[in-house]
């Protein structure tokens, strides 16, 4: 270990430079230039190498000079105020230091000399050092460059009294740069007092004033200063209103125990009122076996002109009737085909049957083969079924251009020959389809029977008679009813028509009570 | 099931809240009871009316949607002929 001869601390054996000050490291044998890596006797200040400087220029040379060669390392030498200071090398004074370092240099070769040194050897080193303590200043004292002249001191005085008596008014600080002030506090040094005892580790080792860390930290912020704030009187009311209602602990609620009126309860329980008074309607005439519709139904317009279009069928025409519909309609759908193909059996016409919906190939197989049945016709000599038609325009189209082709039926030789096209339709665009596909495009004759949801979009077709797209068209379960009863030949539909009188009068009512229960709130609320 | 249903809608739907509404229920009266034979044992103006209900009223709304409908498509196969509009299917698709 390398004791600093400056500031005590410990280095490593081989360095150069002191790590705590900075300073050249003094051994036993020297020196070591930083640059070239010569070693030097302890006693130069300059490299006798490389004439590089071997002590800072900003060291305070010493007035005694030391007799370094006999220090070793961590030797102490008593200082001038009884203090321990360290030996350093250039203790001597600048100008033993630059006679030594012009011997030194005298002893290099010539040509080893760098132009700089060439200066300062020719600089004499004693009028320099004289020159040098000649403008060395006491502490507190100017320059002669600093001191103001007599004929502007005389001047000066009095601008001072003049300002003095005018009263000029002190430069303003604002309120947010005072915040800025630090807070004094006793016990925080000033920033230019050096008191207190020395650093005694850390890189502020040695240096004295220095500010403690725990008495900054000990410093509370000052808050900068808030605008004044002015509220109305009633927002301090709510406030309070509002600390009283956030301290307050929270109570259990009390369960509302509300009379339960009986309008109330009609309210609650209206849903299942409304579900039994349907039931009732739909069940209390089949029970009774009531058939007051069957002498009463009337029957309309377009159903009328679908049953004339099928009476005035020749025998032994062909007719293409297509089921386009699925379980969801089959309930008014059925009981429609069931009531037309039965009539066009007793019109004695062979049939071909077609869907263009995989459920109404299933649907209409099990009632045509009924009806069939009932009617004694034979499969494949008086009637047909083709099944499920895919394709839909396309598929609807191929079929009507097969007939009488390879593959086709010989009921017919091309679709012209079909003497009518019966449609029963769940859904509006199966009607439109057959109207564009078929029925104009080939002149054919065509009714339809439509669910009660396709009515509103297939009636237009049935009332252009200037095109005669549709020359009759049967709706819902009534249009069956209607021509049940205007064949002559009672069914479910007309079966179940008093069930439905019932229904619809019932609907009737609960209109009209919901809306004398709506005004009558509507009265009570004003 | 769909009659409980519709009953139950018919209750809390049809009020009486301004003149377009008492026609729409005036019109949903006369066609729940001219559709069934009550209708005409009431009345024979019930069945007449929901004839005229349903031939005339509701067929030109009809109408007016069916038109409305095939001009639209006309408008839209020009504006795709013309090239002012491109076909659903993106860069590459049928419109290729």
């Amino acid at each position: 270990m390398i004791n600093c001869p400056h500031c005590g601390a410990s280095n490593k054996d081989g360095s150069k430079f002191c790590g705590d000050c900075g300073q050249p490291l003094i051994t036993r044998n020297g020196v070591t230039c930083p640059m070239c890596d010569n070693l030097n006797p302890p006693s130069v200040t300059a490299c006798t190498n490389c004439g590089a400087r071997l002590i800072p220029v900003g060291v305070t040379p010493s007035e005694e000079p030391l007799e370094l060669l006999e220090v070793e390392e961590g030797a102490v030498v008593e200082g001038v105020e009884g203090e321990d200071t360290v030996a350093e090398p250039d203790d001597r004074g600048e100008s033993e230091s630059l006679e030594e370092f012009a011997d030194v240099s005298e002893a290099e070769p010539e040509e080893a000399m760098p132009p700089w040194l060439e200066k300062l050897r020719e600089l004499p080193s004693e009028e320099a050092a004289s020159e040098e303590e000649a403008t060395r200043l006491a502490p507190g004292e100017l320059p002669d460059w600093l001191e103001v002249p007599p004929e502007f001191e005389e001047v000066l005085s009095e601008a001072g009294r003049a300002v003095e008596e005018e009263g000029v008014p002190r430069a303003e600080i604002p309120s947010w740069l005072e915040a800025l002030r630090p807070a004094e506090e006793e016990g925080v040094a000033e920033p230019g007092e050096l008191a207190g005892p020395p650093e005694r580790t850390g890189l502020l080792k040695g240096i004295r004033g220095t500010l403690g860390i725990e008495p900054i930290l000990a410093i509370p912020p000052r808050a900068a200063s808030l605008p004044a704030f002015s509220a109305p009187p009633h927002a301090y009311e709510h406030a309070e209103v509002f600390d009283k209602v956030v301290r307050e602990p929270a109570r259990p609620s009390a369960e509302v125990v509300r009379p339960r009126s009986l309008e109330t309860l009609v309210a609650s329980t209206m849903r299942w009122i409304i579900y039994l008074i349907v039931a009732t309607a739909v069940v209390v005439p089949i029970l009774r076996g009531s058939n007051w519709a069957e002498a009463n139904m009337p029957v309309t317009a377009s159903t009328m002109a679908m049953y004339d279009a099928i009476e005035d069928l020749p025998a032994d025409s062909v007719v293409l009737v297509s089921h386009d519909y699925d379980p969801g309609v089959a309930g008014e759908m059925i009981p429609q085909a069931k009531a037309v193909v039965g009539h066009l059996m007793r019109r004695q016409v062979r049939l071909i049957n077609v869907s263009l919906t995989p459920e109404g190939a299933r649907l209409s197989r099990e009632v045509v083969d009924e009806v069939a049945e009932a009617h004694g016709y034979e499969y494949g000599d008086d009637y047909l079924s083709l099944g499920y038609v895919v394709g839909v325009e396309a598929g609807l189209r191929s079929i009507v251009e097969g007939f009488g082709g390879p593959g086709g039926t010989d009921f017919v030789d091309r679709i012209e020959d079909v003497a009518l096209v019966v449609e029963f339709a769940g859904a509006p665009e199966y009607v439109r389809l057959w109207l564009e596909q078929v029925q104009a495009p080939y002149g054919v004759p065509m009714v339809a029977g439509v669910s009660a949801t396709a009515d509103p979009l297939a009636r237009p077709y049935y009332r252009n008679q200037a095109q005669h797209q549709l020359l009759g068209l049967m709706t819902g379960l009534v249009g069956a009813a209607e021509y049940e009863r205007r064949a002559g030949h009672p069914g479910l539909a007309l079966a179940s028509m008093d069930s439905q009188s019932m229904v619809h009068i019932a609907m009737v009512l609960l209109v009209l009570v919901g809306n004398l229960a709506y005004l009558g709130g509507r009265l009570r609320g004003k | 099931m769909l009659a409980f249903y519709v009953a139950r809608a018919a209750y809390r739907g049809f009020r009486l809240r301004s003149l377009e509404s008492l026609a729409f229920i005036a019109a949903v009266i006369v066609v729940l009871l001219g559709q069934v034979p009550v209708g005409s044992y009431l009345s024979e103006f019930v069945p007449a009316a929901k004839e005229w209900i349903l031939d005339v009223p509701s067929t030109a709304g009809v109408r007016g949607i069916i038109i409305g409908v095939a001009l639209g498509t006309i408008a839209t196969g020009v504006r795709v002929l013309m090239g002012i509009d491109r076909p659903y299917g993106g860069e590459g698709g049928s419109s290729q």
